[in-house]
């Protein structure tokens, strides 16, 4: 809690340091010097003041732009003096300056909204590097410590609303004037989620944030999470774009990227062309989910069996062509049973011995070669006989085809796929526990830094904290809340204990509320149970 | 050498169901799967008594279910091949019985390529007969082919301290990877009471099990018991592989040395005896070379 002067200035200071080093506000006013053709008094209010108020309100997880001028004229008078708030008629800023300014903003930045005939990318240029430079910022300086990310995107509902209403119209050409049922929509920009769509999530009126989150590497040390690229589109903008749109914008800022993580909403096609393989051109590894109609075999190529989207040898047995993941979907529980996932692991894990083994990295036009797992010494098979030493102790294959067929993968030791024939292929087998160690590594970072936004512990981001409408004017607030969950993140992952620092032993009884407790529903009656502590 | 089944065992038989067991490893409905194969693959033994038919019972639904979950066709042919008993072995841990003795039986009764006589009875070992390059080399490919880096690990370490440096049970008990020292360009391991010479040849074994184990003691620590009776057990009947004994190991060392032109003294300090008769039970492994015979040189009184 801030309660010293010092603390208020150090507050000052910092918000200060944010938005000098987003650099947002030089671009926003070159944009309006551009367009400024007005004449009249000068504007007294700059860009770099608003922008410091909305981070300092931010801060405090507020988002109403009538405190903007409170904000502007308590700050201490060497702030106003750095942010040209002087006023020679000692006026303090009104609310009409700052509204005034934020239309301005709102003006500039949506020139191209509406141009028939632009990309998505050419039409929010302008928006998306103000928005992503803001919300960027604040971020820890060990984020960039890894070349990992993580993508995902969260609701953020309007303000404003769309809906059905009564309203007396004027008949033109009669005059008469008559009650009508008309849509009224408060805000052009926001999109519609109905309550039916694929992905099966509640209905929305709104926009949607995507951002790329760091992540640390695969055996890598731990990296604190950070916003390391963003963008704000109404809800029912096609997701996969903004999220290439996100991943290209980390690619050029660090030069090379490591593992993409998305959930299952990016990779829903089975071709991979609107995802995956964009991403893999631009030098990521995707790690990913399956969804439940990618899961199984799905054909074969070069007489090697595909499943789960990777190649396996055709001497698998029928048995292990198809294993169901457990899902906790369909249960009362969010995840499935630690017992159902140990079981299915050990099921990938006795399948794994038949997978085709990766041969080296991808080829620079992105086709993969694979060895057989006989002749790289995972099984014994009749056709193939391992390249080294053979191990003792090898299992071997359930059911070897009779012949060999030509051009398959056991004429050969080795074999190349082309990428476009394995568009699911992971560097993990998918379901086995590297894969699950690998892509466990979203579940914390991208949802929890989402949860950040919009915690009142962190930047307090939610429904009725921004009463502004507009795609610009909410995403502005939007682009401040991320710079403060940067903040709040960096500062936690400062406050952290070091790994190699024993935790201090806790002395006395130990700390229990007692209210806790577990209950199993049985005969309308809740039967308390004791659950085993380890 | 068949005979009839006995009565009692087949009406035991009929009535088996491990999934009443205390501590059952299959399920009703794994069982209703198994049961064919189970009661197929027992069925050259069932002129035994049934008190000594469940071990192999236990060892043969084991390997069963194994062969289940790795998608193999259940048939007593399938699931008694040495290949597969092979495999199955090598995932084995922490069976109160060892399974190999039973399964390699069941193996035989089906004449699909066990070794017969070879697994009944027990050989007293010669605890001084060094083991030959073969060996060795068996035991360091079985030693790399375990079900864990903890038992490759401890393996090696076995294999190095015996072999590469002949150190006893004893003194090879607290030996850590920072024992290992050079004394003018020759490497030694440090022991409680002398310093072992390092055979050079296994020096890459040494790097080897540092690098498993980089901190502690190199052949690590026992739940229950002792180090060695463990790694012994998880060689125990390994088609191909030796019994692991320390004792041997030590003799391949040794003899090793007598073999080497160094001096009986330095033979005696790097292995840590008392004195050269002691040497006399390894001698008989020690090929005399040919320029050294019985017979007494001219003038020698």
């Amino acid at each position: 809690m801030i309660v010293t002067s010092q603390e208020l200035r150090a507050l000052e200071r910092e918000a200060e340091t944010l938005v000098d080093e987003a650099q947002a506000y030089v671009r926003v006013e070159e944009l309006l010097a551009l367009r400024d053709r007005r004449k009249g008094r000068p504007r007294d209010l700059s860009v770099k003041a608003l922008f410091v108020a909305l981070q300092l309100l931010s801060f405090s997880g507020t988002y109403f732009l009538r405190d903007v001028p409170k904000v502007l004229n308590g700050i201490s008078p060497e702030a106003r003096r750095r942010l040209g708030l002087v006023r020679k008629n000692g006026r303090p800023v009104t609310l009409r300056q700052v509204n005034y300014l934020m239309n301005r903003i709102d003006q500039v930045l949506r020139q191209e909204f509406h141009t028939v005939g632009l990309s998505d990318e050419a039409r929010y240029a302008e928006f998306d590097a103000v928005f992503s430079a803001i919300s960027t910022v604040g971020a820890h300086p060990g984020a960039t410590g890894s070349l990992s990310i993580s993508i995902d995107g969260s609701d953020i509902p309007t303000w404003a609303n769309d809906r059905n209403v009564h309203r007396q119209v004027i008949n033109e050409e009669t005059g008469e004037v008559r009650w009508a049922i008309v849509r009224r929509n408060t805000d052009t920009d926001a999109g519609w989620r109905g309550a039916k769509n694929p992905q099966n999530k509640p209905a929305l009126f709104g926009y949607e944030v995507t951002a790329a989150v760091s992540v640390r590497d695969v055996g890598g040390p731990d990296v604190p999470r950070a916003t390391v690229a963003a963008r704000f589109r109404p809800v029912n903008a096609d997701g996969r774009t903004t999220a290439l749109a996100c991943i290209k914008e980390v690619a050029h800022k660090r030069g090379r990227l490591g593992d993409v993580l998305v959930d299952r909403e990016y990779t829903q096609s089975k071709h991979g062309k609107d995802f995956l393989g964009p991403v893999r051109e631009l030098g990521g590894e995707p790690v990913f989910d399956l969804k439940e109609n990618q899961v199984g075999v799905s054909g074969t190529i070069l007489g090697a069996v595909i499943i789960d989207g990777q190649p396996f040898s055709p001497s698998i047995p029928k048995a292990l062509r198809t294993i169901a993941p457990p899902r906790g979907k369909g249960s009362s529980t969010y995840k499935p049973s630690p017992q159902e996932l140990a079981a299915y692991q050990a099921r990938i894990k006795a399948r794994s011995i038949y997978a085709l083994v990766p041969h080296g990295q991808r080829l620079p036009n992105g086709n993969l070669v694979f060895q057989c797992p006989g002749a790289a010494g995972k099984l014994l098979c009749p056709l193939q006989a391992p390249f080294g030493a053979q191990r003792v102790g090898l299992l071997p294959a359930a059911t070897p085809p009779k012949t060999v067929a030509p051009g398959t993968v056991c004429a050969s030791r080795y074999r190349t796929f082309d990428a476009a024939e394995l568009p699911l292929c992971q560097r993990n087998l998918y379901g086995s526990k590297e894969w699950f160690d690998s892509y466990g590594r979203r579940g914390s970072s991208v949802e929890p830094h989402f949860g950040g936004l919009k915690s009142d512990a962190a930047a307090g981001l939610h429904h009725g904290k921004v009463r502004v409408s507009g795609l610009i004017k909410t995403g502005l607030m939007v682009a401040f809340a991320l710079a403060t969950t940067n903040r709040r993140l960096a500062l936690a992952f400062d406050a952290r204990r070091p790994a190699d620092v024993p935790a201090k032993r806790r002395r006395g009884r130990p700390y229990t509320h007692n209210l806790t407790r577990h209950t199993l529903g049985e005969a309308d009656r809740d039967k308390v149970l004791y659950v085993a502590r380890n | 050498m068949p005979t009839d089944p006995r009565p009692e065992t087949v009406a035991f038989l009929d009535h088996y169901n491990p999934v009443k067991g205390p501590r059952s490893h299959v399920t009703t409905a794994q069982w209703v799967t198994l049961r064919p194969v189970v009661l197929e693959g027992i069925g050259p033994l069932s002129h035994l008594a049934k008190h000594s038919l469940r071990p192999f019972l236990q060892s043969l639904t084991r390997l069963a279910l194994f062969a289940h979950e790795h998608g193999y066709e259940l048939s007593a042919h399938v699931l008694l091949s040495p290949t597969l008993i092979e495999a199955y072995l090598t995932t084995v841990r922490d069976e109160a019985k060892d399974p190999a003795p039973y399964l390699w039986r069941l193996s035989d009764s089906w004449g699909l390529g066990g070794a017969g006589g070879a697994h009944t009875g027990r050989v007293r070992p010669d605890y001084q007969g060094p083991y030959s390059q073969d060996e060795m080399a068996a035991l360091v490919l079985a030693a790399h082919n375990q079900s864990s880096p903890h038992r490759t690990a401890t393996l090696l370490a076995i294999i190095f301290l015996g072999a590469g440096c002949g150190i006893t049970r004893e003194a090879a008990r607290e030996v850590t990877a920072r024992d290992l020292h050079q004394h003018d360009d020759v490497w030694f391991v440090r022991t409680p009471k002398y310093c072992a010479r390092v055979r050079e040849e296994f020096r890459p074994l040494f790097y080897e099990v540092t690098e498993l184990r980089p901190s502690g003691l190199l052949r690590g620590e026992a739940a229950h018991g002792n180090v060695t009776v463990a790694a012994a057990r998880w060689l125990h009947q390994r088609r191909g592989v030796p019994a692991l004994s320390v004792d041997r190991l030590r003799a391949t060392y040794v003899c090793a040395l007598l073999g080497e032109p160094v001096s009986v003294v330095d033979v005696l300090a790097w292995s840590g005896l008392r004195g050269a008769e002691s040497l006399d039970g390894y001698l008989a492994h020690v090929s005399r070379r040919s320029s050294i015979c019985g017979a007494p040189s001219k003038g020698a009184k």
